[in-house]
């Protein structure tokens, strides 16, 4: 098995519409290996080295289980320190998303040095509620005068989604042009996938932690009730009117508008609270789930006389991008004029689902 | 990507450039988007850009769990 890996998405195109949509990733869902055997301190030394784009996020989670499964309670400035370092790497990597990724996918230019200076502020704002108080307030300076080219608030609260739509097509600042040029294929009302977003503690305990512990493939494929379930930006954020109303019509568009409207808002939150809960299902047992860039993220441990006997993680790249779940319904039957709109369609379905690895795409003539 | 495989930095040029050895392979990055990356230090990479600096200590310990629990290392990667 392989230390990297990727989602491979293979399609037909016939008959002016996208068919036959396999996803399959080989990501390597190597927890229980890496992890088992080890002393709690020595997984907490490990975690926020062994994962390149989300280290920060998987360390508190897991923070968060290992404390749950020895019956530690952290104190208050503890748990709103890891529910900080949450918010910054999911603004951290929307950033990386709006201003490097999604450009290039684009043809146009990423923003080396804004996102420089940005995933700089992020990297230090999370020690104290004084040190995040003070990189929102410039944060929020460089948002509106480089990202949105307007005042945040109104841009957040009061636009419509014609509105977020025609404030993109202005060309007013490069994200703009980018989620412009993310929103040119034809509207398409995929199948939609039920959202996952800081599911009730039942169903974050009995449905996937004890899941994921007692079937340790349920990590491959996650399901609620045999259905697979959308999380990230988009799940978070479908109470917002605008986004709301972008998902009527086409949900790649909703999603590249949500991971904006998402990044904004985690800027306004003086707390960051409401994105970690622990849980102990059991004696020795220890779950956590976290709200990170990507959706959902749930650890859960088990810890018998000193050591890990058990550590699974579910997270978000595997609920997105389940063999039914909502990258394969955003394509299967999608309308495209031709060969080169169904290769940009995967692209850009992909891109806006935002897997942890790299994407392959494979797209046959019929 | 994923799980995060450390690139050693064996030269750092001008202009915020440096030199990686990719298992023998050597290809110049950019450092735009870390900060305080010396000669010797490991970085994870994306599309050629330096994202996170890890210490060699650090980086040597990922390396070993990695292939402690099986995982391989392409070369080149």
């Amino acid at each position: 098995m392989n230390v990297q890996g990727c989602v491979r998405i293979s399609a037909r195109h016939a008959d002016g519409r996208i068919s036959s949509v396999a996803v399959k990733s080989d990501r390597p869902l190597a927890a229980d290996r890496l992890l088992s055997g080890r002393t709690p301190d020595e997984a907490l030394a490990l975690l926020p080295n062994l994962y390149s784009v989300c280290g920060r996020s998987q360390a508190v989670v897991a923070a968060a289980a290992i404390d749950a499964a020895l019956g530690d309670a952290p104190g208050q400035a503890i748990h709103r320190r890891r529910e900080r370092e949450l918010a910054a790497e999911t603004a951290a990597e929307h950033a990386m998303r709006l201003l490097f990724d999604w450009p290039r996918l684009c043809g146009g230019e990423p923003d080396v040095a804004l996102l420089s200076r940005i995933r700089s502020l992020l990297t230090s704002a999370t020690v104290s509620e004084a040190s995040w108080g003070a990189a929102r307030d410039a944060l929020i300076g460089m948002t509106q005068a480089r990202i949105l080219g307007i005042e945040l608030d109104p841009w957040l609260e009061q636009f419509s989604a014609s509105e977020w739509l025609n404030w993109a097509r202005s060309g007013r600042t490069d994200v703009g042009r980018t989620l412009a040029a993310l929103s040119t294929l034809p509207g398409w009302l995929a199948e939609s996938t039920p959202v996952l977003s800081r599911p009730p503690h039942n169903l974050f305990v009995e449905g996937i932690v004890n899941r994921v512990l007692a079937d340790p493939g349920f990590a491959a494929a996650p399901e609620i009730d045999g259905e697979p379930a959308e999380c990230g930006p988009l799940a978070r954020g479908i109470e917002h009117p605008a986004v709301r109303d972008l998902a009527r019509h086409d949900l790649i568009v909703a999603r590249a508008f949500a991971r904006l409207a998402e990044f904004t808002q985690v800027l306004r939150e003086e707390t960051c609270a409401g994105r970690l809960e622990s849980a102990t299902p059991g004696p020795g047992v220890g779950a956590a789930m976290g709200e990170m860039a990507r959706g959902l993220l749930v650890h859960a441990v088990r810890i018998e006389d000193g050591r890990i006997s058990r550590y699974a993680i579910v997270a978000p790249t595997e609920w997105n991008f389940h063999p039914r779940g909502a990258l394969r319904r955003e394509l299967e039957g999608r309308p495209v004029r031709d060969a080169a709109e169904a290769q940009q369609a995967m692209t850009l379905a992909a891109a806006t689902l935002d897997p942890c690895v790299a994407i392959e795409t494979e797209l046959r003539d019929a | 990507m994923c799980l995060a495989l450390p690139v050693r930095v064996v030269e750092l040029r001008d202009g915020d450039m440096a030199v990686v050895d990719l298992g023998g392979v050597r290809k110049e990055i950019s450092l735009a988007l870390v900060d305080g990356v010396s000669e010797g230090d490991y970085v994870i990479l994306h599309v050629g850009y330096a994202l996170t600096r890890l210490d060699p200590a650090a980086a040597e310990r990922t390396l070993e769990t990695f292939a402690s629990a099986g995982l391989a290392v392409p070369a080149g990667a």
